[in-house]
C-alpha cells in the first residue's frame, strides 16, 4: 500500500485548454509507471498533479491511500526528478543532496552518512565538495537523482530525466534507472516522449494523448497490441503501417481484400468478421512483422520498392502498395533495387486491424 | 467543494494579485490620484469649471518662448543622441578587443544626474570655463565668449544641446546594444552569404531588425527631453525657458499650483501625442526578432 | 593579416576611443575645477590645468549653508526610497516572472505607461496633497515620490532577475520539503540577491539624482539637488562646480558596481514591448 497512488478523475485546465481530462489511474506499489505521449499531452501535467506542484480543478489524489489532494509538495512523500536536473546552483553537491534531509531537521551526521551513502550509489561521492557548475550535464543528473532518493519517498516522480542528455549518455543513464528501481523499489512515475525509453523502462506503459490515457498496459502490449492507430504509430521505430482494407467474405472463407490482394486472417477472427462483411477497416502491420520475397507469385501482397536503407542491422524499405507506403524491416543482406517489384507476406498472428471511423483497435475475445 | 470556487481559491491564482497589490496601491495613490488631481487644477478654480489658468500661461510672456525651446530641444537632441548612440553601439557591435570596457565607458552619464551635467557642462561653457581658456591658450580669441547670455541665446542653446546630447546618449546606446544583442547572428551569417558587407550589411540587415529598439528608444528620449530641466537652469538660467522650467516657478517661485498643473497636463499630452506618432510611423514589421 | 583589416581596426578604435574621451573628458573637468583653488576659477586667461590642487572649494562647499544637512537628506531619502520600491515593486516582478495570470500583459502595458508620466505631473499635485497628509517637507514624503518614480523601473528589472532563476529550481525545494515561502527564501532568493543589490543601487541613484520633485516639496528639509537648484542663481561658482562634482561621485560609483546589470535595467526596453 505504502507507495500506490491512485488518481480518481483528476481534471486540470490552464485558461480554455483542458490539460488532463477527468484521469483515472492507479499504480501499483514498486511498480515503474512510464507516462508516454508527444508534447502537450498532459503527461508532465499528470505528474505534476501527482507531485502537488499543480492543483487539480477536480478529482482525488492518493498516494500510499492517503488523500493528499489539498496537501503541499511537501508533505505528500513524493520526491522528484526535474527535467532540467533543477539542481541549485548556490549549493554543493553535498549541500544539494542533503537540502531535503536538512528541511527535515534530521541529525548534521545522519544527513552526511545519507548523503554520502546515495553518492556512492549514484558514484558521485568523489564530487561532494563540488558545485554545479564545476559538473558535467550527465553528473548533474546524478545530482538530482541522489537528491531525489535521499529522500526515500514513498514515490518518486520523473520529469524527462534523460533528454538533456547526449545519445550515449543516455543510454547508460537509462540501464542505471533500471538498476536503481530493482534495487530500491520505489513506485516510481516516470515522464517520457520517448518511446524506446518507455519501451526499455517502464513495468506499465501509459499512453496519453490530449488529456487521457488511451492505453494502459505492459511494454509488450503495447507495442504489439496497440490499442488504436494513434498508439501504433506513436510507438516503435518505424511506427506501425496502416492500410486500408476490406472485410469480404464468401460461403466458405472471410478475408480482408487490399485491392486485388486476398488476405488470410486468424482463424479465431473468422466468425467475428462474417458480421462486418464489406466494411473498411484499418489493417496494422509493423515492419519486422512483414517478409519480402523477390518474386511476386499470387499469394504475395505486390509492392514496388521505393527506397532501400541500409541500417547496420536490418535494411529498412519504403514500398508502395496500392496508394499507401509501407515500411519494411529486413535483413541486411537482402539485395533490392529502387523500382523494383516484390511480393509482401504479412505475418498472420501480428495484423491488427482498426475502425475507420475512430481509429481503436478492433479486438475479438 | 465547487470547481470553480476551487479554483478560484487555490493559492497559485490569488497569490500573484496579492503580490501586485503593494504595486497596483503605489499605482493608484501616485499616478492616477495625481493625475486627476492635476487636471482637476489645472481646470478647476473656486467657482468650478474654468479655462482662466490656461490662459493665464498662455498669456504669460515666456509661455511661446517655453513651447518653442521646449520642441527645439526636443528636435536638435533626439536625433544627435540616436545618432551617436547608433554609431557606439554599431562600433562595439563589431567586437573589437576590449569593447566591453568601452561598453562601460559610454554607459558611465546613466547615472549622471541632469543637474550635474547642467554643472559639468557649465566649468566648461561658464565665460571663464574650460572652452575660453582652450580657445585663447589655442591662440583663436583673446577675451571670454559670453556663451551663456541674452546677448548670444544661439550660443546658449547650444550648450545645452551640448550637455543633454552628452548626459542622455548613453541610454539610448545601451537600448540599442540590447537590440543589437538580440538580432540573430543567423541573419548576419545569411547576409554576409548573401553578399550584403559593411554599409549594405548595416543599411539593409542591421537597422530593419533594429527598428523595434529603435522605436522604444526614440520614445523614451522624446519623452525625458521634453522634460528637459535642470539642465537648462543650470546652465542657462531663464534664458532658454522651457515647459517643465516654468512648471516649476509656477510652483515653486509663485505658489500656483493651478498654473503649474496647467504646464504639467501639457506636458503630459504633448508626451502622448508623441508616443503616438512615434507608434503610428513607426511601426516594425519585423515584429519580434530573437534568439 | 591584411592591410585592409589593420586600416579597419585602426579606424575602429580611433572612432572608440574620441567618443570615450568625449565621455570622460567633462567628467575629468569638473573634478579638475572641484580640486582648484578658488580663486583661480576667476583668473582670465585661467590655465586648464590649476597652480596646484587645493581641498579650499570642497572646504568652502561642504561648509557652507546647508549643504551637509542637505547631504544627509540625501542619502536618507535614497534609502527609503530603494527600501520603499524594493518592498512594493519586487514581489510585482516575482508576480509577473513566475505566474501567469490573467491581466498579466494588461499590468505590464500599465506599468510602462507610468514610465511616461512627466514628473511635474506627479510633483505639483502631490505637493498640493502632501501639505494636507502632513508629508510636504519631510524626507518620507520626497520618498514616496521618488518610489514613485522607481517603481516602474524596479518592477521591469526585478521580473528580468526573477525571470533569471528557473522556476524549477523553487519547485525543486518544493518538493524537498519546503512551503512556497521557504522555497522562495531558500532557493529564489538567495539567487536573486546580486541582481536585486543591482536594483537597489539603481533606485538609490535614481533618487540621489532627481531634483524636480525635490525641490517642488521640501523648503527647510532639501536634498542635495534640490538645495543646489534652489539656490543656484545666488551661489558663486565654485560652489555650483563642487556641488556637481558631489553629485556624480556616487552615482559614478554605484553604476561601475552594477555595471554588469546595465542591460538588465535599460536593455529589456524592447523585450519588454
Amino acid at each position: 500500500m505504502a507507495g500506490e497512488i491512485e488518481l480518481k478523475g483528476i481534471r486540470k485546465t490552464f485558461g480554455k485548454v483542458e490539460a488532463v481530462k477527468d484521469l483515472d489511474l492507479l499504480v501499483q506499489e514498486a511498480e515503474f509507471l512510464v507516462l508516454l505521449g508527444p508534447s502537450g499531452c498532459g503527461k508532465t501535467t499528470t505528474l505534476r498533479c501527482i507531485a502537488g506542484l499543480e492543483r487539480v480543478d477536480r478529482g482525488k489524489v492518493f498516494i500510499g491511500g492517503r488523500d493528499v489532494t489539498e496537501l503541499p509538495p511537501a508533505k505528500r512523500g513524493i520526491a522528484m526528478v526535474f527535467q532540467s536536473y533543477a539542481v541549485f546552483p548556490h549549493m554543493t553537491v553535498e549541500k544539494n543532496i542533503g537540502f531535503g534531509l536538512r528541511m527535515r531537521h534530521l541529525p548534521k551526521e545522519e544527513i552526511k552518512k545519507a548523503v554520502r551513502e546515495v553518492a556512492e550509489l549514484l558514484q558521485i561521492d568523489e564530487l561532494l565538495d563540488r558545485y554545479p557548475s564545476q559538473l558535467s550535464g550527465g553528473q548533474r543528473q546524478r545530482v538530482a537523482v541522489a537528491r531525489a532518493l535521499v529522500m526515500r519517498p514513498e514515490v518518486l516522480l520523473m520529469d524527462e530525466p534523460l533528454s538533456n542528455l547526449d545519445a550515449l549518455l543516455r543510454l547508460q543513464m537509462r540501464a542505471e534507472l533500471k538498476r536503481l528501481h530493482r534495487e530500491i523499489g520505489t513506485t516510481t512515475v516516470y515522464v517520457t516522449h520517448d518511446q524506446i525509453e518507455a519501451l526499455s523502462l517502464g513495468d506499465r506503459i501509459a499512453v496519453m494523448r490530449e488529456g487521457e490515457i488511451v492505453q494502459l498496459d505492459t511494454p509488450n502490449e503495447v507495442y504489439d497490441k496497440p490499442a488504436n492507430v494513434f498508439v501504433g504509430g506513436f510507438i516503435g521505430t518505424p511506427p506501425m503501417n496502416f492500410l486500408k482494407a476490406k472485410v469480404l467474405a464468401d460461403d466458405k472463407d472471410v478475408f480482408l481484400a487490399i485491392g486485388d490482394f486476398r488476405l488470410e486472417v486468424p482463424d479465431v477472427w473468422k466468425a467475428h468478421l462474417r458480421e462486418m462483411t464489406d466494411k473498411t477497416v484499418i489493417l496494422g502491420i509493423r515492419a519486422e512483422n512483414i517478409e519480402v520475397h523477390p518474386e511476386t507469385n499470387g499469394g504475395r501482397l505486390p509492392a514496388n520498392v521505393i527506397v532501400a536503407e541500409p541500417l547496420g542491422s536490418q535494411q529498412l524499405l519504403t514500398v508502395q502498395v496500392g496508394d499507401d507506403v509501407l515500411k519494411v524491416a529486413t535483413k541486411p543482406d537482402l539485395s533490392v533495387q529502387p523500382g523494383q517489384a516484390i511480393g509482401l507476406a504479412l505475418v498472420k498472428d501480428k495484423i491488427r486491424i482498426f475502425d475507420v471511423q475512430t481509429g481503436a483497435a478492433i479486438t475479438f475475445p | 467543494m465547487n470547481e470553480r470556487l476551487r479554483k478560484l481559491l487555490g493559492t497559485d491564482t490569488l497569490l500573484p494579485y496579492w503580490l501586485l497589490l503593494p504595486t497596483l496601491i503605489f499605482i493608484g495613490v501616485f499616478f492616477l490620484m495625481p493625475l486627476f488631481k492635476a487636471v482637476g487644477l489645472a481646470f478647476y478654480g473656486k467657482d468650478g469649471f474654468t479655462l482662466a489658468y490656461f490662459e493665464k500661461m498662455i498669456s504669460d510672456v515666456r509661455f511661446f518662448d517655453a513651447l518653442k525651446f521646449t520642441f527645439l530641444f526636443a528636435i536638435t537632441i533626439v536625433p544627435l543622441q540616436v545618432v551617436t548612440a547608433l554609431a557606439m553601439a554599431l562600433l562595439l557591435n563589431s567586437g573589437f578587443r576590449g569593447s566591453r570596457f568601452f561598453l562601460y565607458i559610454f554607459a558611465l552619464p546613466l547615472g549622471i544626474a541632469d543637474l550635474a551635467a547642467g554643472l559639468i557642462w557649465l566649468s566648461i561653457f561658464t565665460h571663464r570655463g574650460f572652452l575660453n581658456s582652450i580657445l585663447y591658450a589655442l591662440g583663436i580669441i583673446d577675451r571670454p565668449i559670453h556663451y551663456l547670455s541674452y546677448q548670444n541665446i544661439n550660443y546658449t542653446f547650444l550648450s545645452v544641446v551640448a550637455a543633454e546630447h552628452w548626459r542622455a546618449t548613453a541610454i539610448v546606446m545601451v537600448i540599442l546594444v540590447a537590440g543589437l544583442q538580440m538580432i540573430s547572428k543567423d541573419y548576419l551569417e545569411a547576409a554576409e552569404v548573401l553578399g550584403a558587407r559593411g554599409w549594405k550589411k548595416i543599411w539593409y540587415v542591421i537597422l530593419p531588425l533594429l527598428k523595434p529598439s529603435l522605436q522604444s528608444a526614440l520614445i523614451i528620449r522624446t519623452i525625458f527631453a521634453l522634460q528637459t530641466f535642470a539642465v537648462v537652469l543650470a546652465l542657462a538660467g531663464q534664458i532658454t525657458p522651457v515647459l517643465a522650467g516654468e512648471a516649476y516657478f509656477w510652483q515653486f517661485l509663485y505658489r500656483n499650483p493651478h498654473v503649474a498643473s496647467a504646464y504639467a497636463v501639457l506636458l503630459m499630452v504633448i508626451s502622448i501625442a508623441m508616443t503616438w506618432v512615434y507608434l503610428r510611423y513607426l511601426r516594425s514589421r519585423t515584429e519580434v526578432i530573437r534568439e | 593579416m591584411s592591410y585592409r583589416y589593420l586600416l579597419r581596426q585602426t579606424l575602429i578604435y580611433m572612432a572608440v576611443l574620441t567618443l570615450a574621451l568625449w565621455v570622460l573628458i567633462p567628467i575629468l573637468l569638473i573634478g579638475i575645477s572641484a580640486f582648484t583653488p578658488r580663486q583661480e576659477l576667476y583668473l582670465w586667461p585661467k590655465s586648464i590645468i590649476p597652480s596646484h590642487f587645493s581641498l579650499e572649494t570642497m572646504r568652502f562647499f561642504l561648509g557652507a549653508h546647508g549643504v551637509v544637512r542637505s547631504l544627509l537628506n540625501s542619502v536618507k531619502v535614497a534609502v527609503l526610497t530603494l527600501t520603499f520600491t524594493l518592498a512594493v515593486g519586487a514581489p510585482a516582478g516575482y508576480a509577473v516572472a513566475r505566474f501567469f495570470f490573467r491581466g498579466r500583459e494588461a499590468f505590464r502595458l500599465g506599468i510602462l505607461i507610468t514610465r511616461m508620466f512627466p514628473t511635474a505631473l506627479l510633483a505639483v499635485p502631490l505637493a498640493v496633497t502632501f501639505i494636507r497628509w502632513g508629508l510636504y517637507d519631510t524626507l518620507v514624503g520626497v520618498a514616496l515620490i521618488h518610489t514613485a518614480m522607481a517603481l516602474p523601473f524596479a518592477v521591469i528589472i526585478t521580473t528580468g532577475i526573477f525571470m533569471g532563476v528557473p522556476k524549477d529550481l523553487e519547485e525543486a525545494a518544493m518538493t524537498l520539503g519546503c512551503s512556497r515561502f521557504g522555497a522562495f527564501a531558500r532557493v529564489a532568493l538567495p539567487l536573486a540577491l546580486p541582481g536585486l543589490a543591482a536594483a537597489a543601487m539603481f533606485t538609490f541613484v535614481i533618487s540621489w539624482n532627481e531634483v524636480f520633485a525635490a525641490a517642488i516639496l521640501t523648503v527647510r528639509n532639501r536634498t542635495l539637488p534640490a538645495h543646489i537648484i534652489t539656490t543656484i542663481q545666488a551661489s558663486p561658482l565654485d560652489f555650483r562646480f563642487a556641488g556637481g562634482f558631489f553629485m556624480i561621485l556616487p552615482a559614478l560609483l554605484f553604476m561601475f558596481l552594477i555595471r554588469r546589470y546595465l542591460f538588465h535595467m535599460w536593455g529589456g526596453a524592447t523585450a519588454e514591448r
